[in-house]
């Protein structure tokens, strides 16, 4: 398989490698198997033969600092930065975001200064296809807040790839929000590197549109960083939800926790694969992690598989899966107060959310609570 | 106020109740005693619309109004309120949000203005004060982590908030110590009044000492098989329910 290059900016490279993938050699299937998703849909939405103009999406970074259209080159990054990344993406193994990436051209460089950042991904020109690179870094003892929205269009794909360089003693709360219309579909791969006794959070909350996909790796490479990872994912309709997460312990007394729940109405599907790997001779490392499904319907979809890889004695890890349907007799006792059925499934869809979002950075909250109570709505009626 | 006839009801295949004939009016108190897996608990759960039971024969009509033909919310909507013998928990939802969401579910069915979070804290705050109920309870998941007893007093503030006219207790005395006994009846008697009616469903005489019945009726395998003043109680409470059983069986 041919390796993209980050330089790869030519139209006509990018043509090329797309019509790579389009050969009949060229299997989605064995990608499928893993992911459990449809990837049809995904790849083949967009076809190289149709006219695309630009590939690069518009990023709005609020606090000001770059402006709409601003596109800083890896060349403006450290070059630690650089060499950093360039070596990551060699051992990438999900070909289906190196694909995407060929999308492309540039990265924007975020040196996040301010202690809290706002990012829209949006695509004003309704393309077919928009992708965004990000590179961020967090100053050693840096806190800081990040929220990155990904609201897509009539588009039929966004594809945005973020690396977070957590320097030592650095803290970041990140905020993923999936917000789409119908036909469109977003892929958001998120990839961490976490030095010493660095600590990132991570909300994903992925709400609406035909096909959204977060993919995340974590590499907790310094001692006792900390990686947490909250994924809710909503499906209505024929909508799929996709979250995939690698989390490598690479150094002692690192911990990770991951908890992930899809509520899926209709005939919307989901598929949650989470996979923690504990390096050889890593010691008193923590992780621990559970994906659960809630189904509202008896056409909705979900697939779950937790999986541990553990390399070391001397750790404590454990996971657990779940796919089940609302609690009954909760439901009736909801009922039995004067509820209708659907507020009662709302209650309770927001209900099994609390724990998942009870550490929310109160900065959150006001994105957050209007478009859970609106898209948790949407989902308890169906 | 409630009348019911001929009521037969079965889940799946087994018939639990065989032919009830019961009527409650305002302001009265009935009591239903009998032995366990006599039909208490499915009475009152078909009262309140449990789907999963099956009305198989019979009526039940509540201020003129076919019940058969109501939702569990409708119900509830009318006036209806089942204090649960085992009250669900739902972590994550909190208390006071849900009742609100409850009362205010209500309102809009009689076509009255909605409470603000502040109005109906401040009405949930002096039910809590005059019932004796912690205020901690309005900062807890609904019933998440609740004793039994607390549970109880739990399902007791729902009744004051929702002010409904039929009340329908099913087995509120089981797992209370005497005083939290002695709170809840407190409760139920001053929230009683000519305009309520009441059902209480106990195996025990115990709860009538405190809430003094006009009307108690022995159920027996499915039927009411006698009924009658107070002191109906105090019969059973020396032979218990055999004598019953024995009618029956021969």
């Amino acid at each position: 398989m041919a390796m993209i290059s980050t330089k790869t900016n030519s139209l006509l490279e990018l043509a090329q490698f797309w019509s790579q993938r389009l050969s009949p050699d060229f299997s989605l299937r064995d990608h499928e198997k893993y992911l459990y998703t449809p990837l049809d849909a995904i790849s083949f939405g967009i076809s190289p033969k149709e006219p695309w103009h630009r590939a690069l999406g518009d990023v709005v970074f609020h606090n000001g600092y770059l402006a709409q259209g601003d596109v800083l080159g890896m060349e403006d990054a450290p070059a630690f930065l650089q060499e950093k990344y360039l070596s990551l993406r060699q051992k990438e193994d999900d070909f289906l975001c190196r694909y995407n990436l060929a999308y492309s051209p540039a990265f924007y460089y975020l040196p996040l200064r301010q202690n809290n950042s706002k990012i829209t991904i949006a695509d004003s020109e309704r393309r077919h296809a928009v992708a965004t690179s990000l590179l961020c870094y967090i100053p050693p003892g840096a806190e800081h807040y990040l929220e990155i929205h990904n609201m897509a269009q009539e588009t039929r794909l966004s594809h945005c790839h973020i690396v977070v360089f957590l320097a030592s003693g650095s803290k970041l709360q990140l905020l993923l929000i999936h917000e789409l219309d119908e036909p469109s579909q977003s892929i958001v791969h998120l990839h961490f590197i976490l030095s010493v006794e660095s600590q990132a959070v991570v909300y994903d909350l992925q709400l609406s549109g035909k096909l959204s996909r977060t993919s995340i790796e974590a590499d907790l490479e310094g001692e006792r960083s900390f990686f947490s990872l909250n994924g809710l994912l909503l499906g209505r309709g024929e909508e799929h939800r996709d979250s995939t997460s690698l989390l490598i312990h690479r150094s002692s007394y690192s911990e990770s926790k991951t908890l992930c729940l899809s509520l899926l109405n209709n005939k919307a599907s989901s598929a949650i694969t989470g996979n923690i790997v504990v390096e050889p001779r890593i010691r008193e490392a923590k992780a621990h992690q559970l994906l659960r499904s809630l189904l509202l319907s008896d056409d909705a979809k979900a697939f779950c598989r937790p999986q541990l890889e553990i390399g070391s004695h001397e750790v404590n890890c454990s996971h657990g899966s779940s796919i089940g349907e609302l609690d009954q007799e909760a439901l009736y006792y909801l009922q039995s107060r004067g509820v209708s059925k659907e507020e009662a499934r709302q209650l309770l869809l927001k209900a099994a959310t609390a724990h998942l979002l009870q550490d929310l950075a109160p900065i959150f909250l006001p994105t957050t609570q209007e478009r859970l109570n609106y898209y948790l709505k949407e989902v308890a009626y169906g | 106020m409630l009348t019911i006839q001929n009521l037969h009801v079965r889940i799946g295949e087994k018939e639990i109740l065989r032919g009830i004939d019961l009527t409650v009016k305002a302001g009265e108190i009935h009591a239903i005693m009998g032995p366990n897996g006599s039909g208490k608990s499915t009475l009152s759960q078909v009262i309140a619309g449990r789907e999963d039971l099956v009305v198989s024969q019979g009526s039940l009509v509540f201020e003129q109004e076919n019940l058969l033909e109501l939702s569990v919310e409708e119900r509830a909507r009318r006036g209806i309120f089942v204090a649960f013998q085992y009250p669900v928990a739902v972590p994550g939802l909190n208390n006071l949000q849900f009742m609100r969401e409850a009362v205010n579910a209500q309102r809009r069915f009689r076509g009255e203005k909605e409470l603000s979070s502040s109005d109906f804290l401040k009405k949930a705050q002096k039910v809590m004060h005059d019932l004796g109920i912690p205020q901690e309870f309005s900062k807890r998941s609904l019933n998440d982590g609740f004793s039994g007893g607390e549970k109880k007093k739990n399902e007791i503030l729902q009744m004051y908030l929702l002010e409904p006219k039929l009340i329908i207790l099913d087995e509120i005395d089981s797992g209370l110590d005497i005083d939290a006994l002695q709170m809840v009846a407190r409760s139920v008697n001053s929230f009683h009044n000519e305009k309520r009616a009441f059902l209480l469903v106990t195996h025990y005489q115990r709860l009538l000492h405190y809430i003094e019945p006009n009307y108690v009726h022995v159920l027996v395998d499915g039927k009411i098989v006698e009924s009658g003043g107070k002191e109906l109680a105090e019969k059973l409470e020396k032979h218990g329910y055999d004598i019953y059983k024995n009618q029956l069986s021969s």
